[in-house]
């Protein structure tokens, strides 16, 4: 299983004319593979996950996948503010074809939000959006998970639980993680992704794409 | 080459079985979202086009104007009010319904034809469930008769619901590939009710006009439920084979259009 990415090219059209977010790019990105996506502010990570988790559609280009792939799990999107979070979580359950019932339990006892389950979700805050968001695509189970820098949410004990689901349970999943935070970079990932004007390069090596990263 | 077709058929079978799916959860989404769990919760998707409906009737039998002295004025204003009301709503709630659900996008396999139209079929249900209600209060008193032709009749409700979910398809896409439009489509809803043939029939108009009148398909839609409806009483004119060929038409346009927005939609 893999995802190809050929000659992705990815342009917005704004007020101030249009802008190319992702030039041309190719990258393959293997059966178990945990990526680490670093670029400055405005490379094109979240537009990338978007394209690979099928939010929005390449301007040219082809994205080929034969495994399935979590939404990406970021601060926003994904939920209806006005539902509950009991009631987002059937919404995805029903979706995605799962049984509610499982659904749910998994998520209440992972998330761990209590009563802010049946409260509406714009209550909550962001952090408890991102466990929500967390909990809902491990119980749904996908090949590759998208996490647009949410990673480190929660408390030290939320974190615990994360990393077991990920890296134990779930480690012959694919992640791609977008990250600022070279530490967490560097403990999740075994290969990285450095965008920088619309193009990738991916090195097998953590510290050298850190130090490329870093010189940008 | 059977196996062939035999695959293709299987993936049909998945696109469609995947659609339907996605298309129910967001309509009980939607009416979660609308109504609420509190208070009588659901119903309200049947009793609010009844709310809409009742004081429109009660207005009009207080001027209790005639259009034609051989209709009762009741069985008129049902015949044409409530699925006019029913194709307006489908219309208007469908403008910039994708922007304004931009985060259902997230997950890739809620499709924007399911937006549209798990919520014309919201109103669709609601439209057709208040008449049930409207109907079995009033045809036991007596107040309004049984349909004279009542396979026609409903014929006529089914091509306005799927006129109405066209429209719905048409009007979200261009609300949403132009704002000049969105603000075009509001004026047209309106424009609409005394142009429709919802408070006319097309056999009052002079001849000069009456041919243009048909040209408006859902003017063919009400025709069609009158003719259903009161059978020898009135003269009701529509052409069949034109009013399908333009909800087609309509479909295959809003479908191209709303192809497009999805290709070109920025998610936040």
């Amino acid at each position: 299983m893999k995802i190809a990415i050929q000659n992705v090219t990815k342009i917005y059209g704004t007020f101030a004319g249009r802008t190319l977010v992702l030039d041309c790019l190719t990258l393959t990105i293997n059966e178990a593979d945990k990526i680490g996506l670093l670029g400055r502010n405005g490379s094109g990570k979240s537009t990338l996950m978007k394209l690979i988790g099928g939010v929005e559609y390449p301007s040219s280009g082809r994205i080929s996948s034969n495994m399935t792939i979590s939404w990406p799990m970021g601060f926003s999107g994904a939920f209806q503010g006005s539902l509950t979070g009991r009631d987002n979580a059937r919404f995805i359950a029903r979706i995605y074809g799962k049984k509610i019932d499982e659904i749910i339990d998994f998520v209440e006892d992972f998330a761990e939000l209590g009563s802010y389950m049946k409260m509406p979700v714009k209550t909550f805050s962001s952090g408890m959006r991102a466990r929500l968001a967390f909990g809902l695509s491990l119980a749904i189970d996908f090949d590759c998970y998208l996490i647009d820098e949410v990673i480190s949410v929660g408390d030290q004990k939320f974190q615990q639980k994360s990393h077991y689901e990920l890296f134990q349970r779930k480690k012959d999943r694919t992640l791609i993680i977008a990250s600022h935070d070279p530490n967490i970079i560097k403990a999740y990932c075994n290969k990285a992704v450095v965008l920088d004007r619309g193009k990738a390069r991916i090195f097998d090596d953590i510290d050298e794409a850190l130090a490329v990263y870093t010189a940008l | 080459m059977d196996m062939r077709l035999q695959r293709l058929q299987n993936r049909k079978n998945t696109v469609v079985n995947k659609l339907y799916t996605v298309i129910k959860a967001l309509f009980f989404r939607e009416i979660i979202t609308r109504y609420g769990r509190h208070g009588i919760g659901m119903a309200w998707v049947i009793f609010e086009p009844i709310i809409f409906i009742g004081p429109v009737l009660v207005f009009w039998l207080l001027i209790n104007h005639h259009f034609d002295k051989r209709i009762p004025l009741v069985e008129f204003l049902l015949t044409g009010y409530p699925p006019f009301v029913l194709w307006r709503n489908c219309a208007s709630r469908s403008i910039m319904g994708i922007s304004a659900n931009g985060g259902l996008l997230y997950h890739r396999q809620v499709a924007v034809i399911a937006i549209v139209l798990a919520r014309a079929f919201l109103e669709i249900v609601g439209g057709i469930g208040s008449m049930v209600i409207i109907y079995s209060f009033l045809i036991p008193l007596e107040i309004v008769s049984f349909p004279a032709d009542f396979l026609l009749y409903l014929c006529g409700w089914f091509y306005m619901a799927a006129f109405g979910a066209v429209s719905a398809i048409l009007f979200c896409a261009m609300s949403e590939v132009s704002e000049t439009f969105e603000k075009i489509l509001h004026p047209v809803l309106y424009l609409m009710m005394p142009i429709s043939g919802a408070f006319f029939m097309v056999s009052w108009l002079p001849s000069s006009v009456s041919d243009y009148a048909l040209l408006n398909p859902i003017t063919n839609g009400f025709e069609m439920i009158r003719d259903g409806y009161f059978g020898d009483r009135v003269q009701a004119h529509y052409n069949v084979g034109y009013a399908l060929s333009s909800v087609i038409t309509i479909a295959c346009i809003g479908l191209l259009f709303l192809n497009r927005v999805r290709r070109n939609i920025r998610i936040e």
